[in-house]
């Protein structure tokens, strides 16, 4: 496959929310263009046919009950807006508060 | 310092808790290996106070009640920071209990506090935080291993007779190995995740890093009840192996084939070579019989683990956005945007970011197939490579790693050499199969060991085959 | 040029689960902010999610009701977005495999006839936060973050603006009657988004769709697709291209307005949820809930057709709100008339103050007994056609049944045979001259002895009977 550009790295790092500083560009760009080219050692195994494996536990389901999957539908007391806001960043009145969402016009 | 004995001598009276508990404290604050994020001095002496007139009283209520524990700093603790070594958790007070901490705690454990790790447990030898590497208990220059490495540190230096870690790659077993530790990875689903900062959700498991695989089993009984809170975690297979161990000889090898690959161990630098070798030739002095096996698909563990562990470590670190919890930029955002890439960006250490992007990647649309779900494909030949295995045997021998510790600084260079260290662990996470890491020799002045691989949710005999190997080697 | 519209509705419907889909919070409309929140629904760092059991029962319920295929297995994928209401940065919801799919509902098209409008899919999610601004701040509450969805895509299968309510309307009985949604669109318990196209007629190529989200009610529904068909066949006519965008409809100005252009942004990375197993639907758990459906609408049309003789309009108005159609069927039960005579009374009247007031059948002032106790005066001839207008006011307003009032207004039609005789003997005995007159062939002076009798009885005799008499006694 071929290399992918600072360009392209900026992209997906976007997607993530993050930014890549210009003193970083070379380090994570080569990051990402060396362990792309190292994984693409899984492209010689055959796997027509082949279902993905997503999770030991979804390999194993004669392990587990619905009983113990689900919760009852009964109430349980919440933490209370001062416990969950405790951490925040920036609040206001009991709500979390941030910067205004943009909307396009 | 360790669990057995500790137990027998509290009932016994031969030691308070509280004495066990300072002795603990004086390495903890001395902190030479800088194991800890967070010491919780005095929560640690009122736990053993209460414990010693509990244990007065009635004698202890479990194998771990009174004896001094450290956690690693992923595990969440109500009212008590918990960073996962991060900068953007450098402040978070969970408001909640997590599932470790409520059941070692109900147990009676004393927490010493909350050790380091690699952030979010991305790493192999605990440099990659922002609070300082972790360093190697027998040679400050060392690496400890990681991404456990303050949880092996600090039982290494005493200052916890057991600690609690979690693995996803091998993040037990590593650091447990280079310690001269024994580090334990249950079978997946075992152990509740709840409350454990979650990195790879189908990888990550908890489990303990002790002296000795008896030990090991002392804590198992405590964290192997069903919690309703996870789904994941299978319910009635509560552990209660201890008194069983205790009856172990070992005689128990006797006829038990072990399964193991000389490639493996033929790849290894010549010191863990030689000691796993030794360590076979002990097996099969024993009784066992040794029994060649390939994993074909081996091989591919990093590069399948490498996607897989990164997809899903770039959704459940989406929740760090700045605006519920964790860190936020003092400087104010132009817009909301804005302060989703700063907060992420100033507050993730280079690895994480590099490790999200990458994730972010293989997740993306056009590339999903070609990546994520090849890697889950590969993953699956990986576990059919196990099943087939042990067809022919109860336990696989591996390497942990190949080399031994290695100097702070050196991994930096080259990426792929660094996930290299993983190689021999990262199958048996793809799999969700218990891993018991050994110590068992030294090469000049470092550990050596190596790894027991079980079947699926037969963890109590593979420890029960790591304790007969320990009781033969102990005399 | 003329077009084909194609129209497809998505309805995110809120569950009436008391408790969230992963957590057991309770759902509250009114609590104050962020008290209804614990760790899971806000995402703190290690939490889990819990499927609830009810609103599994629910989806199933509803895939019945829809004559929709239950899948035995279904998975929950992780859609990926950063948004402040979505803590976790990703909503766990089904992409792949939804818990039901290809079912169908009936409306009635624009020429009365049944036509079936086609469900794709039907899907278990959850919903966000909720964020309000205050200046340039958004204000994050999570009380509804974790709320219970159920997404339902229709088919594109509707033309008009008109089938599009209809569906919407008949979707929105359905759930209400099943029990499983409030159906409070001002709560947002039920929330459309409306997709438009349209084509050149007869082509089999669709045009470009534009979305609009969150539209409130039905009306609105109709009103933003007349609005988006014209603007889009200006476009085309104009011979320029429909934007794929995201809308919304502004109330004020009857006009949409975007909210985004669509761009790789919305790269969802959707993957299987690795802390979720796949949910299992076993064959008795679905006869389980197929035995607790209630009757629906659209056999309840089917059945008051059938068994009350009613037109299928009357009885597609009388169904539409099962609290109506219950209050139709009681008040038919102590009624000893014609069905479509009470059926006209609740459309025509009923309703109508219903509505004026904006009251909801279950607080009718009038109940279905005294209802049926006003019809059975009138059947009965107690009270005339005309008076009972009257009377169905007073009782309105007052809450009291049709006897009362009828007593209060003196208005018990006078139907005694002997006394109606009695007074009309007595005017015509007083009448002579226009006895005469009648006799000699005048018809129009017999209205004046029934207004006599009227008069003398302040209108409360029985108009038909009172007929009758004079005619007898006039011969």
């Amino acid at each position: 496959m071929k290399e992918l550009s600072t360009e392209n790295v900026k992209h997906v790092a976007n997607l993530a929310r993050l930014e890549i500083k210009q003193q970083e560009e070379q380090s994570f760009v080569q990051h990402m263009n060396k362990v792309l080219s190292y994984v693409e050692l899984l492209m010689e195994v055959k796997t027509e046919g082949v279902t993905p494996f997503f999770s030991p536990a979804k390999e194993h389901l004669e392990m587990y009950s619905d009983e113990q999957m689900t919760h009852p539908d009964v109430t349980r007391e919440s933490l209370g807006a001062d416990a969950i806001l405790s951490n925040a960043p920036s609040k206001h009145q009991n709500q979390f508060s941030v910067e205004a969402v943009i909307e396009e016009n | 310092m360790n669990i057995y004995d500790s137990h027998s001598a509290l009932i016994k009276k031969k030691i308070s808790s509280l004495e066990l508990t300072t002795e603990a404290l004086k390495k903890a604050q001395q902190n030479k290996n800088n194991s800890f994020i967070s010491l919780t001095s005095d929560l640690a002496l009122n736990q053993a106070r209460t414990a010693d007139e509990e244990i007065s009283a009635r004698g202890p209520r479990s194998w771990l009640h009174g004896i001094p524990y450290s956690l690693k700093d992923l595990f969440i603790t109500k009212g008590i920071r918990t960073t996962a070594g991060s900068k953007i958790l450098f402040n978070y007070v969970p408001p909640y209990d997590g599932f470790i901490s409520k059941k070692i705690s109900s147990a009676g454990g004393v927490l010493m506090g909350k050790v380091s790790c690699d952030e979010f447990g991305m790493g192999s030898t605990n440099e990659n935080t922002p609070f300082g590497p972790v360093h190697h208990p027998l040679n400050p220059e060392f690496v400890a291993g990681g991404s456990s490495g303050g949880s092996a540190a600090s039982v290494a230096e005493g200052s916890a007779a057991f600690s609690m870690g979690t693995d996803t790659g091998g993040s037990i077993r590593l650091p447990a190995n280079f310690c001269g530790l024994v580090g334990f990875k249950p079978t997946y689903g075992r152990v509740s995740r709840y409350g454990q900062i979650a990195y790879g959700s189908s990888l990550d498991q908890a489990g303990p890093i002790t002296h000795s695989v008896l030990d090991a089993a002392c804590v198992m009984e405590f964290i192997t009840e069903k919690d309703l809170l996870d789904v994941t975690n299978v319910a009635n297979k509560k552990m209660t192996v201890v008194h069983e161990l205790e009856k172990i000889k070992s005689g128990y090898l006797k006829d038990k084939t072990i399964g193991f690959s000389q490639e493996f161990i033929d790849a290894c630098d010549p010191e863990v070579r030689n000691s796993l070798n030794d360590a076979l030739k002990i097996f099969e002095k024993e009784g066992a019989n040794l029994k060649n096996i390939s994993l074909p698909h081996l091989k591919y563990s990093v590069a399948a683990y490498y996607l897989i562990a990164t997809s899903e470590a770039s959704t459940n670190l989406a929740r760090y956005d700045g605006i519920h919890f964790g860190f936020r930029d003092k400087m104010s955002s132009k817009n909301l945007e804005d302060t989703y890439i700063r907060s992420r960006t100033l507050g993730f250490g280079e690895e994480v970011r590099k490790r999200i992007i990458l994730g972010t990647f293989s997740l993306s649309a056009g590339y999903q197939d070609q990546y994520f779900a090849q890697a889950c494909k590969v993953r699956r030949k990986i576990y059919e490579d196990f099943t087939t295995a042990f067809f022919q045997c109860d336990a696989i021998f591996s390497p942990v790693c190949a080399s031994v510790a290695f100097k702070q600084g050196e991994s930096k260079q080259d990426p792929i050499k660094m996930y290299m260290n993983d190689l021999y662990t990262i199958p048996v996470n793809l799999a969700g199969l218990p891993g018991l890491a050994i110590p068992f020799g030294h090469h000049k002045g470092l550990p050596t060991g190596f790894q027991l691989i079980g079947k699926s949710f037969q963890d109590e005999e593979l420890l029960k085959i790591g304790h007969a190997f320990e009781s033969v080697v102990k005399g | 040029m003329n077009y084909d519209v194609v129209i497809g509705l998505e309805v995110h419907a809120q569950l009436s689960t008391l408790t969230k889909a992963w957590c057991q919070c309770e759902i509250s409309v009114s609590a104050f902010e962020n008290t209804k929140v614990c760790e899971v629904c806000s995402a703190q760092p290690g939490t889990l999610p819990v499927y609830n059991k009810k609103a599994i029962e629910y989806a199933i319920k509803l895939g019945l009701a829809t004559n929709s295929k239950i899948n035995k297995v279904s998975v929950f994928d992780r859609k990926n977005y950063f948004y402040p209401d979505l803590p976790k940065g990703y909503q766990i919801t089904q992409f792949q495999t939804p818990v039901a799919d290809n079912g169908h509902l009936e409306i009635l098209d624009e020429e009365g006839n049944i036509k079936k409008v086609g469900i794709q899919r039907i899907q278990m999610e959850e919903d966000t936060g909720k964020s309000s601004h205050l200046g340039e701040k958004s204000l994050i509450n999570l009380n509804r973050s974790g709320t219970p969805l159920l997404e339902i895509v229709s088919e594109p299968h509707m033309s008009t603006a008109k089938e599009a309510s209809s569906y919407l309307k008949k979707l929105h009985s359905i759930l209400v009657y099943l029990g499983i949604c409030h159906g409070n669109m001002q709560d947002g318990n039920f929330r459309c988004d409306v997709n438009v196209s349209i084509k050149p007629k007869g082509s089999d190529k669709y045009g470009t769709r534009t979305e609009v989200k969150n539209v409130n009610s039905f009306r609105h529904v109709e009103m933003c697709i007349e609005h988006e068909v014209q603007r889009h066949q200006q476009i085309l006519d104009s011979g320029n291209k429909v934007l794929q965008q995201t809308l919304l409809f502004d109330v004020e100005t009857k006009a949409t307005k975007v909210l985004r252009t669509k761009s790789d942004a919305d790269d969802y990375r959707y993957f299987p949820e690795p802390d979720l197993l796949p949910l299992i639907i076993s064959e008795s758990q679905i006869q389980k809930v197929q035995d607790t459906l209630p009757e629906l609408p659209d056999a309840k049309i089917k059945r008051f057709i059938l068994d009350y003789g009613i037109p299928a309009y009357d009885a597609n108005v009388l169904t539409a709100e099962k609290e109506l159609a219950h209050y139709f069927e009681a008040a038919l039960k102590n009624y000893e008339g014609e069905a479509k005579k009470m059926s006209n009374w609740i459309m025509v009247e009923l309703l109508r103050y219903l509505n004026e007031a904006g009251t909801s059948i279950e607080r009718s002032p009038i109940s279905p007994n005294s209802l049926a106790g006003l019809l059975n005066a009138i059947n009965s001839g107690k009270i005339s056609g005309k008076q009972a207008k009257d009377v169905f006011l007073k009782m309105y307003d007052s809450g009291h049944s049709a006897d009362v009032i009828i007593k209060e207004m003196g208005l018990e039609q006078i139907s005694d045979e002997k006394m109606i005789t009695e007074i009309a003997q007595k005017i015509i005995n007083a009448n002579s001259v226009n006895v005469e007159k009648y006799k000699a062939g005048n018809e129009r002076v017999f209205g004046f002895f029934v207004g006599q009798v009227m008069k003398e009885t302040n209108g409360q005799a029985n108009p038909s009977l009172t007929s009758e008499i004079i005619k007898r006694l006039l011969g």
